[in-house]
């Protein structure tokens, strides 16, 4: 059987990992196209909700990606997002979601050969996975 | 209830230093106990202390406000109270806090599980319930009964109540064996379990009103856009709303297990709200609601929190 394409939602900070994301673009650094990307201001701003919902649209897998701790650019940001992240991947795993569908990072906007490697690790831990729908996933 | 206190709440209320007394009154069948306000002295003893008061009375307060009320209060009412007050739901000021000595509450579902009859009385005598019905009459000891959020209560008694009435409380194991049982299953097997308990949702939202915490205007799963919740009995959707319940308790829930006892499906739901308090207590350091100045865990950080999950 063919290998099924795993969809991965990405969160990317704008000032720090989505500038990583177009570093590694200039830098023609190959990245899997499985990360799809939605820019946010802040990680601060990805609501522990928007995982369950987008694990119940659907998507295989979730990474939220952030500047280091100290280089938020409203300077705190990341540490409260820090405090959610914690709570919502506990949560998922505590109700069946394996860990490998879960993943933050921080990446800041020097790191373009970063930004590939977590997002080739991504995906291979989600390729380990066997095909079967995240346990959310609304059937359609 | 207390003779002491009776003479106390008597005095205040003949000398108008408080309006009234909120607490709870026995009905006929100790599943039915509700909450009642008092505001003359011959009413104070249509107040009974209960193994069955399931509802959290801090569900109550916010349409006393302004009043100065007293109010008798558990370990998980007072932090309720706590909590609201650090949200601005409530202001602590205004009420005067008597503290009992929690012996914990009984979950109805567990003594009907032992009781299979018609139940058409039950006693309460020291740390025995006496159910009597169309069966005969058993005795049953309390902690065969007790509610499950009881079992990893932390606190039974008030933190910060303006009096605390001595005597014999549960003794809090908080160990949260349960949680710890679960989190040595597999994935799959988490999920069957878990799935075989949002299967039995009716999604009548019982866990929501009950909560003491559980004050916005608009609820995320009645918000229709965004929609993060579709309705209909889908356990995706079932699954989705007490997940994000959960998160939105995260570092606030008290643990007082009203959600638990008011599911007319019998949801566990101490499994989900015991997880997240140990998760925050484990991670952060944090009880809620053990002053009323503590902010919610969530809405503070500290430099060192812990971040090795982050690649």
């Amino acid at each position: 059987m063919e290998e099924k394409e795993p969809k991965i939602l990405t969160f990317l900070c704008n000032w720090c990992s989505y500038a990583a994301a177009d570093l590694t673009g200039t830098s023609r650094i190959q990245y899997p196209p499985n990360v799809k990307v939605i820019r946010v201001p802040c990680s601060g701003r990805v609501n522990p909700q928007f995982l369950v919902k987008a694990f119940h649209d659907g998507v295989d897998g979730v990474w939220v990606s952030g500047c280091h701790l100290g280089d938020c650019h409203y300077t705190e940001g990341n540490y409260y997002a820090q405090r959610r992240f914690l709570i919502i991947k506990s949560l998922l795993e505590y109700v069946g979601i394996e860990s490998e569908r879960i993943h933050f990072s921080w990446i800041s906007a020097s790191e373009g050969k970063r930004f590939a490697d977590i997002a080739t690790k991504v995906t291979e831990d989600l390729k380990k996975l066997d095909s079967s729908p995240v346990i959310l996933a609304k059937k359609r | 209830m207390d003779k002491k206190i009776i003479e106390l709440l008597k005095e205040k209320l003949e000398n108008g230093e408080i309006e009234g007394v909120l607490g709870f009154e026995r009905k006929q069948y100790p599943e039915k106990n509700g909450v009642i306000f008092v505001n003359h002295s011959e009413g104070l003893k249509r107040i009974a202390d209960s193994l069955f008061n399931t509802l959290n009375i801090a569900t109550y307060l916010g349409k006393l406000k302004g009043k100065k009320v007293a109010v008798l209060v558990r370990g998980c009412e007072e932090r309720a109270i706590n909590m609201l007050s650090v949200e601005n739901q409530l202001n602590r000021e205004e009420f005067f806090l008597i503290g009992l000595p929690c012996q914990g509450i009984v979950n109805i579902r567990k003594v009907k599980s032992l009781y299979k009859g018609e139940i058409k009385n039950i006693e309460e005598k020291d740390r025995l319930i006496i159910v009597e019905g169309d069966k005969g009459k058993i005795e049953i000891s309390v902690s065969k009964v007790l509610s499950n959020s009881c079992l990893d209560c932390q606190r039974p008694t008030s933190p910060t109540a303006d009096i605390n009435i001595e005597g014999d409380t549960i003794s809090p194991d908080a160990d949260f064996l349960k949680v710890k049982e679960i989190e040595s299953l597999s994935f799959p097997d988490r999920w069957e379990m878990f799935k075989n308990e949002f299967e039995l949702c009716i999604r009548c939202y019982s866990c929501r009103e009950v909560c003491p915490l559980c004050y916005c205007e608009t609820c995320f799963v009645d918000s229709s856009d965004p929609q993060w919740v579709e309705p209909g009995k889908d356990v995706s959707d079932i699954a989705s709303f007490h997940l994000i319940r959960m998160l939105h308790m995260a570092g606030r829930c008290v643990g007082c297990g009203a959600c638990e006892i008011a599911c007319p499906e019998g949801i566990k739901l101490s499994y989900l709200t015991s997880k997240i308090a140990k998760d925050v207590k484990e991670a952060f350091n944090y009880e809620s609601g053990l002053t009323a100045t503590q902010k919610p865990a969530l809405s503070e950080f500290k430099q060192n929190d812990k971040g090795e999950f982050i690649l």
